[in-house]
């Protein structure tokens, strides 16, 4: 078990370090454009990006929450 | 005022926005419902755990199995936003100069083109097909001058851009020819034509042979 939580818990870091260089490139990247004021196209009209990237930080924390929980639950 | 970098990293000083779009978000339908029904499906298991009789970890089977299903959850998150990610920064902008279009993802891509008013001969609008018609998307075929066919895919509702875009290039056509009188420019008399009345050809105006370009653009 413990070697089983070592590894997850490893998978998970990694993801989180992954998830915050991935904000931190898109914030880098998306202030090359100042173009979010009226965009035609917009999905759906209402959703922008930083919506996505709450969603995006939201399922990353839920994920490594629920796979620790997972691990605790079957052992 | 200046509009030097004012709405993205290149802008010209006298180069107005017009309009930008992003592709049609059909593009991201597949993956949003392979996604959804991903993450339908993880959750119905999680809040369903205690119907399944799981092993314990003691199997290393079983382990293993565990380990590789929590990567993949991991794995098919990170891919979705990523993709998200990468809809968002391709953007394509229609200024009063050019047609820029700039595809990039976070790390792999990182494509910028830029098509200038004045070397587009014609454009095409092409949406074929039932989904295109009833979604309002579909392709514009830029034919430039030369051998180029530049195609901008997945557009939203191409009818306004191809209209936008066919006005825009009058516009800066009709602007050029009215700063640039070609035959008083290069001394030609219509009145009796003596070659003694020509003058030989002078370079055009820095400013009437192209819009400067921005040095740092590409560099982005």
């Amino acid at each position: 078990m413990n070697i089983v939580l070592a590894i997850v818990i490893f998978v998970l870091l990694v993801s989180l370090i992954f998830l915050a260089v991935n904000l931190t490139r898109t914030f880098s990247l998306s202030s090359d454009f100042r173009l979010t004021e009226s965009c035609y196209t917009m999905l759906f009209r209402v959703c922008r990006l930083r919506h996505f990237l709450v969603a995006y930080i939201l399922l990353v924390v839920a994920h490594a929450v629920g796979s620790i929980f997972f691990i605790f639950y079957l052992s | 005022m200046s509009n030097r970098d004012l709405h993205f990293r290149g802008q010209m000083h006298d180069e107005d926005v017009i309009t930008f779009f992003r592709d049609h978000w059909v593009v991201l339908l597949p993956r949003v419902i392979s996604f959804v029904l991903f993450m339908a499906v993880m959750g119905l298991f999680f809040f369903n755990l205690a119907r399944f009789k799981l092993p314990s970890l003691d199997a290393i089977f079983f382990r293993a199995l565990v380990v590789l299903a929590i990567i993949a959850t991991g794995f098919m998150i990170h891919r979705f936003f990523l993709s998200v990610i990468e809809y968002f920064l391709s953007v394509t902008m229609i200024t009063n100069y050019r047609i820029i279009h700039v595809r990039r993802t976070l790390y792999i891509m990182n494509h910028k083109e830029s098509i200038y008013m004045r070397r587009i001969q014609d454009i095409q609008k092409q949406q074929d097909g039932l989904f295109k018609n009833i979604l309002r998307f579909g392709e514009l075929v830029i034919n430039v001058f030369g051998p180029d066919l530049i195609t901008l895919t997945t557009v939203p509702n191409p009818e306004y851009h191809f209209r936008l875009l066919n006005r825009i290039r009058n516009q800066q056509l009709n602007k050029n020819q009215q700063k640039l009188p070609f035959r008083e420019h290069a001394g030609i008399d219509d009145s009796n034509g003596n070659e003694e009345n020509t003058r030989p050809i002078e370079p055009l105006e820095p400013e009437l042979e192209a819009p400067p370009v921005e040095e740092d653009f590409h560099s982005v």
